[in-house]
């Protein structure tokens, strides 16, 4: 969803481009299905990974669509094969499809744009709070706050108060001390301004 | 779920027929102290289905559900709001029983929206060609990775500190059974680490494997 508001990689000259897609289309669903993207130049398309449709035409000239480049195990000896996807995957990757097809481009743009507004708002609302300091120079919905302790602590606490505040750093990366204060913040355009206050209003008084 | 009940019966046919004289027989070759002696402790043997389903749902409202509460997690899982529309489409039979398209002859419609899925992705990276999706996106990185590896014949991987340290487990994971060298360095909130990234390339290195926005959010212009 960032690329609805920021340049896109292969703009800045990556060769090859992945992602996750969860965030168009596909729910949490208790951490998976999700759907990885995959793009590169095209002088690579013969090494790409995976499975690739192609459009092409039928004997009587009709626009009609068949796989293409496709090293699926089953089809070529397993290990030359580079496609290991299943079926599901395929239904992820149409939920994809489907939503970005409502939003469109300009329906991405101001989706994006909504959730960078409230990011910004959250972040501006939570460092108010003493000790408190935002660690990015830039964001698109999702920042890291210092604290003045540890932030896996905290996110106990605040879920104790029924707020899920955050991702600390300390769970993501259990052998850095140096991270132990660093919390994690995603804003996307769910969260209400109410959240937004009752978020900031724990975060105070579990630090008070 | 379906319900395929037996009778002691039933169990002891089975058994007779393969040649065995109990349910233990079957997992011998599980060792000992992996297995388990008795009964789950606190487990009924027997419970009524009503009884099951308010258990269950006691514990349940023991979770914070996403939804219920201020919600502010995502490190690479995002909750949006996802129209409607789109669980309704995608649960069409149409789609929802669509087996791989190997045919071309019956599966036109599942082909076209691949294809259109392929143009939505490459259109949004700013590339030329996408695929029809992969695992996720943990999964991809490590496939573009390999990638990287076949199209240079070269197997050093140059790792960002701002990868996703899950993404990073994966690749490991990975590099284990295929050779790939990994090299990581450690996080700091005080700066990204382009500049150890740019010094780190030699003629050994297959890629560069940046995340952007980075696992702490940041934004760099990496055209530069």
């Amino acid at each position: 969803m960032a690329l609805g508001a920021i340049k896109a990689p292969g703009e800045m000259g990556a060769d090859i481009v992945v992602g996750e897609g969860q965030s168009l289309g596909v729910g949490l669903q208790f951490g998976g299905p999700y759907v990885g993207l995959f793009a590169c130049k095209e002088k690579f398309v013969r090494q790409m990974p995976g499975r690739l449709c192609g459009q092409t035409v039928d004997a009587e000239g009709k626009r009609g669509f068949v796989l293409t480049l496709s090293t699926r195990e089953q089809h070529i000896r397993r290990e030359k094969a580079t496609s290991n996807i299943c079926t599901n995957s395929g239904l992820c990757a149409l939920a994809f499809s489907i939503h970005m097809s409502l939003l469109g481009e300009r329906g991405l743009r101001d989706l994006a744009a909504l959730n960078h507004a409230k990011a910004v708002q959250a972040s501006e609302r939570l460092t108010q709070i003493p000790g408190v300091s935002l660690v990015n120079d830039s964001f698109f919905n999702e920042f890291t706050l210092k604290l003045p302790v540890n932030a896996r602590d905290v996110v106990h606490k605040l879920a104790a108060k029924k707020v899920l505040g955050g991702v600390s750093l300390g769970r993501l990366y259990p052998d850095e001390a140096t991270l132990e204060n660093g919390l994690l913040v995603a804003v996307t355009e769910v969260v209400s301004e109410e959240d937004i206050v009752t978020f900031a209003a724990a975060l105070q008084e579990v630090l008070a | 779920m379906r319900y395929l009940p037996l009778t002691h019966t039933d169990r002891q046919a089975m058994l007779a027929t393969i040649g065995a004289a109990s349910i233990d027989d079957l997992f011998v070759d599980v060792p000992e102290e992996a297995r388990l002696s008795g009964p789950i402790p606190c487990l009924p043997m027997h419970a009524s289905e009503m009884a099951v389903e308010r258990h269950f749902a006691a514990v349940e409202r023991k979770n914070m559900a996403a939804a219920h509460h201020p919600f502010f997690l995502g490190a690479g899982a995002y909750k949006h709001h996802v129209p409607a529309s789109v669980d309704h489409l995608i649960q069409r039979g149409e789609f929802l029983t669509a087996y791989t398209p190997y045919q071309p002859e019956i599966a036109q419609g599942t082909l076209q929206m691949l294809f259109e899925f392929q143009t939505q992705v490459a259109r949004l990276f700013g590339c030329d060609v996408a695929n029809a999706s992969m695992y996720d996106g943990s999964t991809a990185c490590w496939e573009a990775i390999g990638m990287a590896g076949r199209v240079t014949k070269r197997s050093k991987a140059v790792i960002s500190s701002g990868l996703h340290p899950h993404y990073v487990s994966v690749a490991k994971t990975m590099a284990r059974f295929t050779g790939d060298t990994l090299e990581l360095a450690a996080l700091d909130m005080a700066q990204s680490d382009t500049q150890r990234l740019l010094a780190s390339i030699d003629g050994e290195t297959s890629c560069v494997v940046v995340q952007y926005p980075d696992i702490l959010g940041r934004i760099e212009d990496l055209g530069r």
